[in-house]
């Protein structure tokens, strides 16, 4: 990978990680969306889709609830992606490297934005008595700050994520010795798992929405059997 | 009290539609998305007597970026109600009142609303769409639906509270929004359902049949492990484990 194009790709980890909280969140952070345009950077949009949907199976599981820490999925999946496109066809191996990097990433992911939120927190600390007496500039400072300090954070993980696992995955494939069905395998069932959990979470406290899950369920079974 | 303020320009209308979408750029544990809220709200304070800068200007302006928390998509009720009620000359000591009681409810709506209803529903709608073959228009598909729910809310969130100020919640109340809440969660489940065999078996499809009834099966057990848990082992966790172990094994033995 060249600079140039780990510098594109740094910057579109950067923006879909902003977009997971800071602004505009309009769902280009959500793994399906993201995998996909890092895959098309990367040349291979239609790895990208594959490893972004599958990553969506987990993401469902991930409620950003206020000041909870969650994974950050916009940058994460940004180096899935792009692990999943780099080297032509979707290999033995290849599809499962790239989610659990992804997955790896998220946790990161998470964990950066919590020091950023303390980050601003102590930048807004300092300017405490400023804000208390109307200061237009230092209201709006802190904002742009928060902004790029997150711009900046996505950034920074992606270029480390990217330096970091492309040559670990190239790595680790060079040993890889079975076919593509069993990782394939392996991945539905655990983004299986994932995303059952993620419905139960969701719906099995909310009296009668158990019964649309159930019907949904039943027609997807019925499609499947179908087609 | 001064009376009613005029209407507020389409074009200050439109500044604080815009900030709205970073209200959350300066998020933090002590704050919250209080600096966020004095931000959004500021293009509406400049037409306080005084202009910006006067002492009403600031004043306002310090109030609002003290604490507040809400849900970033419904923050236009509160910025706009929050706008209304500065512009209407409101006693100090009421708006910041006002401004405490609004932070929970908005939050709580905009929880179910969007993060346990058209979030997940467009989500698994997109995987639908994928598993049916839609390539990439799915993920286009999920953004313009999203932008689409998203600026129409926000507009509908900043006029109501703009229009109602202090009495807002009713308003809200009777809205569309409780009956919406309630529709986006049951789409959402159907939604949910639908993807999870149609995305299984897009996945599983180069996967020889014996395979995919041991995915299938391992993807329960996984499933239920987690659920007798506790809560101790999150699925993440769970997953991450069960696919490092059984990739050390594969690669051992290959």
């Amino acid at each position: 990978m060249s600079a140039g194009e780990l510098a594109i790709l740094a910057l579109l980890g950067g923006i879909l990680g902003l977009d997971t909280v800071s602004f505009p969140q309009a769902m280009l952070s959500r793994p399906m969306v993201s995998g996909t345009v890092a895959g098309a950077v990367a040349g291979q949009p239609v790895a990208g889709l594959l490893v972004g949907a599958t990553l969506e199976l987990f993401a469902v599981e991930t409620l950003p609830f206020g000041a909870s820490r969650y994974p950050e999925w916009g940058s994460a999946s940004v180096v899935g992606g792009v692990l999943a496109a780099t080297g032509g066809a979707m290999d033995a191996g290849r599809l499962s490297t790239a989610v659990l990097a992804a997955l790896v990433m998220a946790w990161l992911g998470g964990w950066s934005m919590v020091q950023l939120r303390r980050l601003n927190a102590l930048l807004a600390r300092g300017r405490h008595d400023v804000v208390a007496r109307g200061g237009r500039g230092t209201v709006m400072r802190l904002q742009l700050a928060g902004l790029t300090a997150d711009l900046a954070r996505g950034v920074a993980l992606t270029t480390a994520g990217l330096l970091a696992l492309v040559p670990l995955q190239a790595a680790a494939l060079a040993t890889w010795g079975g076919g593509t069905d069993l990782s394939r395998a392996v991945v539905a069932a655990t983004a299986g798992a994932v995303s059952l959990g993620a419905a139960y979470k969701l719906f099995h406290a909310v009296p009668g929405f158990a019964w649309q899950f159930l019907l949904g369920l039943a027609a997807g079974l019925a499609l499947v059997a179908a087609l | 009290m001064s009376g009613p303020a005029p209407p507020l320009p389409v074009r200050t209308r439109a500044a604080i539609f815009v900030r709205l979408l970073a209200v959350q750029g300066a998020f933090n544990y002590e704050t919250l998305v209080g600096n966020g809220i004095g931000f959004c709200v500021e293009p509406a304070l400049r037409r306080l007597p005084g202009g910006p800068g006067g002492d009403a200007y600031r004043a306002a302006l310090a109030r609002q970026s003290q604490y507040f928390n809400t849900h970033p998509y419904l923050a236009g009720v509160a910025v706009g109600a929050l706008a209304r009620a500065e512009l209407d000359g409101e006693p100090p000591e009421r708006i910041e009142r006002f401004r405490t009681a609004l932070c929970g409810p908005l939050g709580a709506l905009g929880d179910q609303l969007f993060w346990l209803g058209t979030v997940p529903g467009l989500a698994a709608a997109g995987l639908v769409a994928v598993a049916l073959g839609a390539g990439w228009w799915a993920p286009v598909g999920v953004v313009a639906a999203h932008l689409a729910i998203r600026a129409g809310v926000g507009l509908w969130a900043l006029d109501q509270g703009l229009r109602h100020g202090r009495q807002v919640g009713p308003v809200i109340q009777r809205s569309a929004l409780p009956a919406a809440i309630e529709w986006a969660g049951r789409l959402a489940s159907l939604a949910m359902g639908l993807a999870l065999p149609l995305v299984a078996a897009w996945q599983l499809e180069p996967v020889p049949v014996v395979r995919r009834w041991l995915a299938i099966a391992l993807a329960l057990a996984l499933f239920r492990l987690s659920q007798r848990s506790g809560g101790r082992l999150s699925p993440v966790e769970l997953t991450l484990g069960t696919m490092v172990l059984t990739f050390l094994w594969h690669w051992s033995t290959t």
